[in-house]
């Protein structure tokens, strides 16, 4: 057997070199230069930017990540600046975006990248909750779009304040829930249970969002920040700028961070704000941490069709069920997640009218099987051990990131004028509901809302 | 916190339906547990990426792309799929990620049926129109062979940035990925000592010293057994186990499994042609042959 040694053993061959070696050796696969025909998903078409637009994104952590993932996607999406207070997320974001071909101008400050660039046509606002106001409002007074990530604010006040400048600005801001887009829930909300009635009357919904236990943040010490620069910025040490979502200066909580998702939709099935919210949650595993690791809910509604009530759970020390959304009505339930087989399907009642119609329409899939009629046998019926209760898988396919959608409608309101599927007055109604659970909580008792407390 | 003991600290974490662990030479173990925990997060990143079995994975779309369709992709699934097909090529269908096509039938390697490609507007990879040759076969992908490699790979660059530069991480036992050094270091080796696991005499006292490379296995306990040649689409006559050393974990992955159908003299050409490779082919339970025999070991 051959065993001597080829090559010196100090070298690090990584493998992209691994790929260029083998490549320049004419052992490489072949990579295509023949035109595409037009793609079915067209996550991106290599055809006309005449709609190009310049964007910044400001705040380029994970959440940001996430987006500018999505815009890499999207046609006419040019990422021109990146803003973060954090080297490091600046250089993966940079560094990220190079990949892509895309050169970016890299700030610390905004305030340094809206006096520099000028030819933006709309920011993503990425940072923490408490800094949304700050960095959206200064956006949209320099005359850019703004797509900001929920939650509008860990303040209602300002919150307010975001929905305001966007008033007097005449500015598009786009708040980030983007199940607002998704087609799968556009087409289970608006066309399934609103239009179709497939549910009946709804008068209850459930959801919930566990996640498994973890522990905080950290960060490579090369890249901590200088308290005196951490403190410019309003953080009081990296443990609280890595974990702020825990800390009641910055954000919300579980509640917030997870649950306002969900919550969001359960005006937009009920079609009205809620009336109350009784919550009951706690600190009760984690002890370096502010906001509840726990909470429970119960919302109730006053919808055309009588009262409804919501139960939202959010647990940070299980992940049993993981997240997903439940309507139920007198005629079925639908059952929906952001990651489909985790929810994607409608069960009828055994006495609601007829579904097949709406499957022979192509608005449902069908998995359950028919009775048969037994030929074959001198029998009427096989009795089997278990009832068959097909369900019916929604037949919508989401096959781009879950925030492309939303992003996409973001862009083309600005482009095309095409509504906003979150616009600032709702992101404030949910930021309303979802807040007001902290508070609930605190106070352990049943909170009302008053009407004029709402913008829709 | 440390599962255990004192440090080296080892933290472990279920993804790509395996376990991986994280062993680090650090004296700060919560500083050792939050660079494991972006190890994990980078590596779950990934799996929701190339898992088969999500339908809204990258790699679930492009198993259900038609002929003429093509879909971009994010620059992780680009570089794996793209370093699986050199390996292909490489091996001449020993390493395929599509043996089992969807629709049943044997993928034929020397039909392309997908095109990668890069652009100014980013990476795509393209279904090809193969017709009506359904011989062809048709897209299945399945990253099993080099997922977890590639997940190394990404996760090195983690620890750099983490700076931690002595550590050792593997997924499933099955590739594992050392930097730097192991504490106590035996006999004034360097690297991480690691074995070869398996119940075979023969290789039961080897032991290897991996330092900035990584090591796979593949194979099967039962010669010939549950091993699918992607050459033939038929069981496998080939070896009872395959060892790949190289510098990068993905590669390392790919050709374990390539080598253990790939004849004696076939592999031995290759880890000529390509010296970074070191390779052990247990060729039955009694034998085995080792080809670029450079690595430091006992």
């Amino acid at each position: 057997m051959p065993k001597t040694p080829k090559n010196n053993l100090n070298s690090k061959v990584t493998r992209r070199d691994f790929l260029k070696s083998t490549a320049s050796a004419g052992l490489g696969v072949a990579l295509a230069g023949s035109s595409l025909s037009k793609p079915m998903y067209s996550l991106q078409e290599e055809t006309s930017e005449t709609d190009s637009l310049n964007i910044a994104v400001i705040g380029s952590g994970a959440q940001g990540r996430v987006l500018i993932e999505s815009c890499l996607r999207i046609p006419g999406i040019r990422i021109v600046a990146v803003c973060d207070i954090w080297e490091y997320s600046q250089q993966y974001a940079s560094g990220y975006l190079k990949k892509y071909g895309h050169i970016v101008n890299v700030y610390e400050n905004y305030n340094d990248l809206l006096s520099k660039e000028k030819n933006l046509d709309a920011a993503i606002v990425a940072t923490p909750d408490w800094n949304h106001a700050e960095h959206a409002n200064a956006c949209m007074e320099a005359g850019l779009h703004v797509y900001c990530e929920k939650e509008m604010s860990n303040s209602l006040t300002k919150a307010r304040s975001m929905l305001q400048t966007a008033k007097r600005t005449g500015k598009l801001l786009q708040i980030g829930h983007q199940r607002r887009s998704n087609p799968r829930y556009k087409h289970a909300i608006d066309r399934l249970i609103h239009e179709k009635k497939l549910l009946g009357r709804v008068s209850q919904a459930y959801a919930q969002w566990n996640r498994a236990k973890n522990e905080m943040l950290g960060f490579p010490k090369k890249y901590a920040i200088d308290p005196v620069r951490l403190e410019t910025y309003g953080y009081n040490s990296m443990l609280e700028f890595r974990n702020w979502r825990w800390f009641r200066k910055y954000g919300g909580g579980p509640i917030v961070d997870l649950g306002s998702h969900q919550i969001d939709l359960y005006s937009w099935v009920f079609g009205v704000n809620p009336e109350t919210v009784f919550a009951s949650g706690g600190n009760d595993y984690y002890k370096n941490r502010e906001w509840y690791d726990n909470v429970l809910v119960i919302y109730e509604y006053a919808t055309s069709e009588g009262k409804a009530r919501a139960l939202y759970q959010v647990q940070t020390t299980t992940k049993h069920g993981g997240f997903y959304e439940t309507f139920m009505g007198d005629n079925g339930a639908l059952v929906i997640s952001e990651v489909p087989e985790r929810g994607n399907w409608a069960i009828r009642e055994a006495h609601a009218p007829e579904w097949d119609s709406l499957a022979k329409e192509g608005l449902l899939k069908s998995e359950a099987a028919p009775i048969q009629k037994i030929d074959t046998k001198d029998i009427f019926l096989d009795v089997r051990v278990t009832a068959e209760t097909g369900r019916w898988p929604l037949p919508v396919e989401l096959a781009k990131p879950a925030h492309q959608p939303h992003l996409e409608n973001f862009f083309k309101a600005i482009t095309h004028g095409v509504p906003l599927t979150c616009p600032p007055e709702v992101g404030y109604d949910t930021a309303l509901a979802v807040l007001t659970v902290n508070s609930a909580v605190e106070s352990r008792r049943l909170v009302k809302f008053r009407p004029e407390q709402f913008e829709t | 916190m440390p599962q255990n003991g004192p440090p080296p600290y080892r933290f472990s974490h279920s993804a790509m339906g395996t376990t991986f662990e994280t062993i680090m030479v650090e004296s700060n173990a919560e500083y050792a547990q939050q660079a494991s925990q972006a190890v994990f997060t980078e590596i779950d990143r990934l799996e929701a990426l190339f898992s088969r079995f999500d339908p809204t994975s990258q790699i679930g779309i492009i198993n259900r792309l038609t002929p003429g369709q093509s879909l971009s992709v994010c620059v992780d699934v680009y570089d794996c799929l793209t370093t699986a097909f050199l390996i292909q090529d490489q091996t001449k269908g020993a390493f395929n990620i599509n043996f089992a096509s969807s629709n049943g039938t044997f993928s034929d390697r020397r039909r392309k049926l997908v095109e990668t490609r890069r652009s100014k507007h980013g990476f795509f990879i393209e279904c090809l129109n193969n017709k009506i040759d359904r011989t062809v076969g048709s897209v299945n992908f399945d990253l099993g062979g080099i997922g977890k490699g590639f997940a190394l790979d990404k996760a090195l660059e983690i620890l750099d940035d983490w700076s931690l530069d002595n550590a050792l991480i593997h997924g499933g036992t099955s590739t594992a990925l050392a930097v730097g050094d192991a504490p106590d270091l035996i006999r004034g080796k360097k690297g991480w000592p690691v074995g070869l696991g398996g119940n075979w005499p023969v290789l039961k006292e080897f032991r290897l010293f991996l330092k900035s490379r990584a090591l796979s296995g593949s194979g099967t306990e039962v010669k010939g057994g549950h091993i699918i040649n992607p050459r033939t689409g038929q069981k496998a006559s080939g070896h009872t186990g395959a060892w790949v050393s190289h510098p990068s974990a993905a590669v390392a992955d790919a050709l374990s499994t390539a080598f253990l159908v790939m004849d004696p003299p076939e592999v031995a050409a290759y880890c000529e042609m390509f010296p970074d490779t070191w390779a052990l082919v247990l060729i039955d339970p009694d034998h085995y042959g080792v080809y670029n025999d450079y690595l430091e070991r006992e």
